[in-house]
């Protein structure tokens, strides 16, 4: 083994404890985050959880309050031209230049960007069908969407950065062309992270996803894991509990008199002595989808019983 | 009791907006209130100024008439600027530029009840603010205006204006030549009165009688176009030929670097604003000293020069400010993550300003051109110069375009203010009221003056050098450019101090006194912090 292997690569995005707080709310609390190289990372949240304000930071739109942001190292704010020509960014939400043609748009794209592919940019606008000399202002929502996603890929950026790419696609387009885009990226090696509010999405093509809720980051893993340490149980107590029935590992739990539901987190086997020294007798254990996970999650940051912040997620390649 | 309280705020508010009408009338409000109260005060202020300092009865032509001409330039200002109010405008990315709000027509609400809504509310709010003027500031003054004349001139051209902006969206260019054509139409009328009527001549009630045709068929006009762009079909008839033709798309160069593409947008995005600056300013310093047109169309192209000059250079370096994208002030999502350094984008911001800025001394130069050769007594003569009109022109065109210019740059590039208009107003009220103070203030005190033009360079040189130190310390601008800079801003202050030692002789002032002036001139200081805004603006 030599002294390069033993060199460990600085994570792509590295987030500590970066904090911002707008006016009247909380954007972000006290988020730490690490994504290495080649993750197809999916960020969950529910609108104004803090999503857009977390790639902001990426961007460099946005300086830290308090706590850092790396991209590749480096601070996106103090190196705006380094950090950005090596992101593709599209997000719904950046208007297109109504004024500009579909060519035009593109050749001014391309002086931004030194590693512009020409020939994957015209491979990608042929996939599109976008009209060259057709004013963005006359094209359709979803031509629209795919020419930002041309102009966010074309430069084949080692960090793809999506925010909520769907909603300005349709289902075919979003099935078809967004995530095989995303998995040709990851299979090249490079890394994409996405936001997203359709779970199925996150499911079907991100490996590791992290939830935002109320500007805090409540879980931060592999797909798999995060889906094999969240369970509903089913349980029945032999006589009915004088107040709610209280499980350790539980995110939230719901039930009438002697039969009760809940979702819980963590290993299972602690699970079941858990039900089992609250007499409980576990009647059915299941598995979640993303979706109730996220549900839980969320339910369970509102009544302030998160886990407690300042820990660092590190999303597992 | 509070329940009780809460229940009758609630239902006061319930009948506020019970209507759709009002509803609107208050988005109006809402959406321009600060312009609208801005300009109030304004009136309030000058009214009030006026009244503290016991200015007698102003005759024209006489010592106190200084304070006429400002009052009647702000009142022209604010004016003009009501016209962009009331025009109810909003800008879509989605549309051709800015026109009538297209988000109104998913409201349920007829087409016809919408015109009639904005209508009355131009015509009402520009009633009032004239009025505003002539009771508040001119009655004072014992300054009679021929106030039924001037309203049915001021609402029909509310009416035509709007008529113009909502219907013309797709065809840019022609609405630009019609408002303009507008503009000066409407100049000339209410300039009528107060220019001397030679030979036979219309009077002002058979003006206004051939006004009230237009002043109704605008309001139809407006009917007839934004029902069609309502229901998608503007695009069928002449407007869309016109607009298809205009639209047909040529091979544009290749964009080889970063620097010359941001230079392409910008000058993509402002074009329009540079032909509209040289068609308004630099055609009519032409035409007005054309032997064929007459006298009074002089009078008209330097009064319109007057007002136009602050108004458009003001507004032209606010909408060279903005987001190329968005026509807002605050940087987009699409300018944000384009990998340009902050550099990049001033400099070309920089550069458009100085051709813009170039324009408008040429302009200005007409302007003292046809000002001297006219011996007009418009402007200078009332302010009680008793120098030939060119020389002092020579030195405060160039002056007024460059403050108007780069007026609030820093402000406006920081984003701070996200509304064009906004920002815009406010600058065009910061530089105007400080100034004129500091006219009225020092008149009497000449000796002062020179003190005065010391401190502010001296301020100037020290903010300029810490603007400068600041942004080169945080690496926002290279050394080779805040070179630039500084060498460009002392090759056109050699430039000012040369012209005006020139005509030292010719301007009543000490030598001293020209040469700081000159200095002070070519603004440095705002554009040391123009990286420091633009930072900001980008990373907030």
């Amino acid at each position: 083994m030599n002294k390069s292997d033993l060199q460990v690569q600085p994570p792509v995005v590295e987030l500590s404890h970066l904090t911002r707080r707008y006016a009247r709310q909380e954007g972000l609390t006290d988020v730490s985050l690490q994504i290495p190289e080649g993750a197809v990372f999916g960020l969950v949240g529910e609108n104004g959880a803090g999503k857009t304000t977390l790639i902001k930071h990426l961007l460099g739109l946005l300086k830290p309050q308090s706590g850092f942001v790396r991209v590749f190292g480096m601070d996106p704010a103090a190196e705006p031209v380094k950090v950005l020509s090596r992101i593709g960014f599209y997000s719904e939400e950046s208007n297109l230049p109504g004024w500009m043609t579909v060519a035009e748009h593109i050749q001014v794209q391309r002086a931004f960007f030194p590693n512009w592919d020409p020939d994957y940019a015209e491979l990608l606008r042929d996939e599109f069908d976008l009209d060259n000399s057709a004013k963005i202002k006359t094209i359709s929502r979803g031509s629209r969407a795919k020419l930002g996603l041309l102009t966010a890929l074309a430069h084949r950026p080692q960090l793809l950065i999506l925010d909520e790419p769907s909603s300005g696609l349709d289902p075919l387009a979003r099935r078809g062309i967004l995530e095989a885009i995303i998995r040709s990226i990851a299979d090249e090696g490079r890394t994409v992270l996405f936001s997203s509010h359709l779970m199925d999405e996150i499911e079907r093509v991100a490996d590791s996803v992290g939830m935002l809720a109320n500007g805090k980051l409540v879980l931060c893993d592999k797909l798999d894991a995060v889906k094999e340490s969240h369970y509903r149980l089913q349980v029945r107590f032999d006589s009915v509990p004088e107040t709610s029935p209280n499980l350790k590992s539980s995110l939230c739990g719901a039930g009438d008199r002697a039969e009760w539901t809940f979702i819980c987190s963590g290993n299972i086997i602690d699970i079941r002595n858990q039900a089992r020294e609250i007499g409980a007798t576990i009647q059915e254990e299941s598995s979640l989808s993303l979706d109730e996970i996220f549900s839980a999650r969320v339910a369970h940051a509102r009544e302030g019983n998160r886990e407690p912040h300042g820990e660092k997620w590190v999303a597992h390649e | 009791m509070p329940a009780k309280a809460i229940g009758n705020h609630t239902e006061k508010n319930g009948s506020l907006m019970n209507s759709p009408l009002s509803a609107i009338a208050f988005d109006f409000w809402a959406r321009n209130r600060w312009s609208l109260i801005s300009l109030g005060l304004l009136i309030c202020a000058t009214g009030l100024l006026n009244l503290i300092f016991g200015v007698e009865p102003a005759h024209y032509g006489e010592d106190d008439s200084i304070i006429f001409s400002m009052a009647a330039i702000l009142m022209g200002i604010s004016i003009f600027f009501a016209l962009g109010i009331f025009a109810c405008s909003e800008s879509d990315n989605s549309q051709e530029g800015f026109g009538f709000p297209t988000r109104l027509f998913l409201l349920p609400i007829a087409t016809a009840h919408l015109v009639a809504v904005f209508t009355l509310i131009g015509a009402l709010g520009i009633s009032a603010i004239y009025l505003g003027w002539v009771f508040l500031v001119f009655s004072p003054m014992g300054i009679v205006f021929p106030i039924g004349y001037h309203l049915t001139c001021l609402t029909t051209a509310v009416v035509a204006f709007q008529a113009s902006v909502w219907g013309l969206r797709i065809v840019p260019a022609l609405r630009a030549v019609v408002i303009g054509a507008l503009a000066f139409g409407f100049l000339f009328l209410i300039a009528r009165p107060f220019e001397p009527q030679t030979g036979k001549h219309a009077s002002q009630w058979q003006i206004a009688a051939w006004l009230l045709p237009l002043l109704l068929a605008a309001p139809l006009a407006s009917w007839v176009t934004l029902t069609k762009e309502r229901h998608g079909i503007w695009n069928r008839g002449f407007a869309g030929r016109v607009s298809r033709q205009r639209g047909t798309p040529t091979q544009s160069r290749t964009l080889t670097s970063p620097r010359y593409a941001l230079d392409w947008i910008e000058w993509r995005s402002n074009g329009r604003l540079l032909i509209g600056i040289t068609l308004l300013l630099i055609l009519p310093g032409i035409c007005g000293r054309l032997p064929i047109l007459p006298q009074q169309f002089l009078s008209v192209a330097l009064f319109a020069n007057t007002f136009f000059l602050p108004l458009f250079f003001c507004f032209a370096g606010t909408f060279i400010a903005r987001d190329c994208n968005t026509g807002t002030l605050k940087t987009s999502l699409f300018t944000g993550v384009m990998p340009v350094s902050i550099e990049d984008v001033l400099v070309s911001k920089l550069r458009i300003l100085l051709t813009v800025g170039i324009l408008g001394v040429i302009a200005g130069i007409l302007y003292s051109w046809n000002l001297s050769a006219a011996d007009s007594d418009f402007v200078l003569k009332q302010s009680g110069f008793e120098v030939e009109a060119l020389y002092i022109a020579m030195l405060t065109a160039p002056a007024l375009t460059w403050t108007c210019l780069v007026g609030g740059l820093p402000l406006w590039l920081s984003g701070r203010i996200e509304s064009v208009t906004t920002a815009f107003a406010i600058t065009l009220g910061s530089l105007l009221i400080p100034n004129a103070s500091l006219f009225w203030l020092f008149k009497d005190k000449p000796q002062w003056i020179t003190t005065v033009l010391s401190l502010a360079l001296t301020f100037k040189l020290v903010a300029a050098t810490i603007g400068f130190k600041i942004a080169s310390r945080g690496r926002l601008l290279n050394f080779s450019t805040i070179a630039t800079i500084i060498l460009v801003w002392l090759a056109v202050t050699s430039l000012t101090v040369a012209t005006g030692i020139y005509f030292a002789k010719q301007i009543p002032w000490p030598e001293s006194r020209i040469v700081l002036f000159g200095i002070l001139i070519c603004p440095l200081a705002r554009i040391a912090f123009c990286p420091l805004a633009l930072e900001y603006n980008r990373h907030q």
